[in-house]
């Protein structure tokens, strides 16, 4: 695990430089790469190591990013402080709600979760600062860093949830989440304050799911409900994290990346096939992989 | 002195009242049992004590201190422990790790703790490296003694000691808890289907039928009682 977790950092400090080389397809396949692992390591978080599966966490996606927009447009935020309000509003969303919601477990969580992220795509569908469902036009990035901006905030983002996954791997804080997905009876009479842990983990999953919503809002430059709350990529996300290895830290990356590069190349040759590829591949993990490819203790 | 006093406890699970007006005390230094048939409230009254149950009515004083307020996690940390019934470990942990955080509110004497804990149970000390949910049901009923221990408590609650282990194993482990209770001084209470052992090891004991206390007194007068051989014991 040491070693891998090594592996993982030395090959995203080693991504920074690369769109010197690459075309701009590839700079945007992996863009869409490291969004998909940033979420599946925020994922990991709830789902890894609280043992809480958030189905619905897409909800936050869409929060975040509708968020950063409206920050942008209607009171002229610049990108980057728009990013990060954006990101805090979707966690404090998560924080608010976790008390209530994280009362429930496994399947009715997930069922919960999902059903907060179709509410709020039906409520963001109706509103007017929401733009209803023609959705928010926003500006195109035209500084000198170009598209690379986005290669390297998803880069970024992806850098900070491992080391924030890393973090939780060792320290006491991961510790009480790790005893509240083994055992939250026990965990509570141990003394750890339980609700106050997985509130908090919660509102970290927001938080980075929050920042990638954001960005991929400022990337594509126009969101509507349909987009911003996509079930698709809860699916995605979900099928990465059983694939590569719940509650690891090399895991989300391992199981993004393969999916995504995997579903891309199928996604350019065949496109009719991309989502029969994806059923194929979950089928196969529940088979042969229960816990993963980095086999998981909690698998 | 008395470590526990529960005075006209009720409480339930949604709308099901459990247990109604439940009076009990524990003194200094002692072990209580409390023993009664299957849903008589034992358990519930157990989590009411280490506040994973809110108390629909009633006072809950530790030493001085009203605790019935508080959270379970303030409640360890002034001293109440509980080995749940079922023994809750983390199982993907290993046994080391499961006593650690069971010192989760108690940082400062982790090390000797630790050693004590070994001390008494020195099974865990072999298997310290070994996951929680690789034990046998007797080395995790030590695990979660050992695990309430870490958290220096002032009451120790056991919620069925004997449930589903060997009877040479209960013994054993009915032993060291009694050597616990006279070497650390620490109180105890414990639920236990097993009446015989729970009157033997006990100095007072409380009878739950249907959610009430029906009798209590001292273990060695109550053992001697027909009644109390009669439905509890099997004895005529």
């Amino acid at each position: 695990m040491e070693k891998l977790s090594k592996l993982v950092l030395v090959l995203t400090l080693l991504m920074y430089p690369l769109p010197l080389i690459l075309s701009g397809y590839w700079e945007r396949v992996l863009a869409s790469v490291f969004m998909l692992t940033s979420l599946t390591y925020a994922q990991n978080v709830l789902l890894g190591y609280t043992g809480y599966p958030a189905f619905g966490a897409i909800a936050f996606f869409g929060v975040g990013g509708y968020a950063t927009a409206i920050l942008m447009i209607k009171a002229g935020l610049p990108f980057g402080v728009a990013l990060i309000v954006g990101g805090l509003v979707a966690s404090l969303l998560a924080f608010a709600i976790a008390p209530a919601l994280m009362r429930l477990k496994s399947h009715y969580f997930a069922i919960t979760t999902l059903a907060l992220q179709i509410a709020l795509a039906e409520l963001f569908a109706n509103l007017d600062i929401t733009g209803g469902a023609y959705g928010i036009n926003l500006p195109i990035y035209r500084g000198f860093l170009g598209t690379q901006i986005f290669y390297h905030i998803f880069l970024s983002i992806l850098l900070g949830s491992f080391l924030v996954n890393l973090f939780i791997e060792k320290s006491r804080f991961g510790y009480a989440l790790k005893a509240i997905r083994e055992d939250e009876i026990a965990a509570e009479s141990s003394g750890v304050n339980t609700v106050l842990f997985k509130s908090v983990a919660f509102g970290i999953m927001a938080f980075i799911t929050g920042l990638v919503g954001g960005t991929y809002a400022y990337w594509i430059t126009y969101i509507d409900p349909e987009s911003m709350f996509d079930p698709l990529l809860s699916v995605k996300m979900f099928v990465a994290l059983l694939f590569g290895g719940v509650g690891t830290v090399a895991g989300p990356f391992i199981g993004a990346f393969s999916l995504e590069l995997v579903s891309e190349l199928v996604w350019s040759k065949f496109v009719e096939l991309h989502g029969v590829v994806l059923g194929v591949i979950i089928l196969l993990v529940i088979l042969l992989l229960p816990g993963g490819v980095l086999k998981s203790r909690s698998g | 002195m008395r470590v526990l006093e529960a005075k006209e406890v009720t409480t339930g699970y949604g709308d099901v009242e459990i247990i109604k007006n439940i009076e009990l005390y524990v003194n200094d230094g002692e072990i209580v049992a409390i023993f009664g048939s299957n849903g008589s409230g034992k358990s519930t009254f157990l989590k009411a004590v280490a506040g994973l149950v809110p108390l629909w009515n009633g006072t809950l004083h530790f030493g001085s201190e009203r605790i019935d307020e508080l959270p379970a996690y303030e409640r360890v940390k002034r001293g109440v422990a509980l080995a749940p019934e079922g023994r809750h470990l983390f199982l993907g942990m290993s046994v080391e790790e499961n006593l650690l955080m069971g010192a989760w509110t108690k940082r400062d004497r982790v090390k000797q703790n630790l050693d004590k804990v070994y001390g008494y149970f020195p099974q865990l000390k072999e298997k310290r490296g070994s996951l929680a949910g690789d034990l046998s049901g007797g080395q995790q009923q030590m695990l979660s003694i050992g695990k309430a221990l870490m958290s220096e408590p002032k009451l120790l609650m056991i919620d069925e000691l004997s449930l589903g282990l060997a009877p040479a194993v209960v013994d054993s482990l009915a032993q060291i808890l009694t050597r616990i209770n006279r070497e650390e001084g620490i109180s105890m209470l414990l639920v236990e289907q097993e009446v015989s052992l729970a009157l033997e090891i006990s100095n007072r004991a409380y009878v739950f039928d249907l959610g009430r206390v029906v009798d209590s007194g001292r273990s060695d007068e109550l053992i001697k009682r027909d009644s109390i051989r009669k439905t509890y014991m099997g004895l005529a």
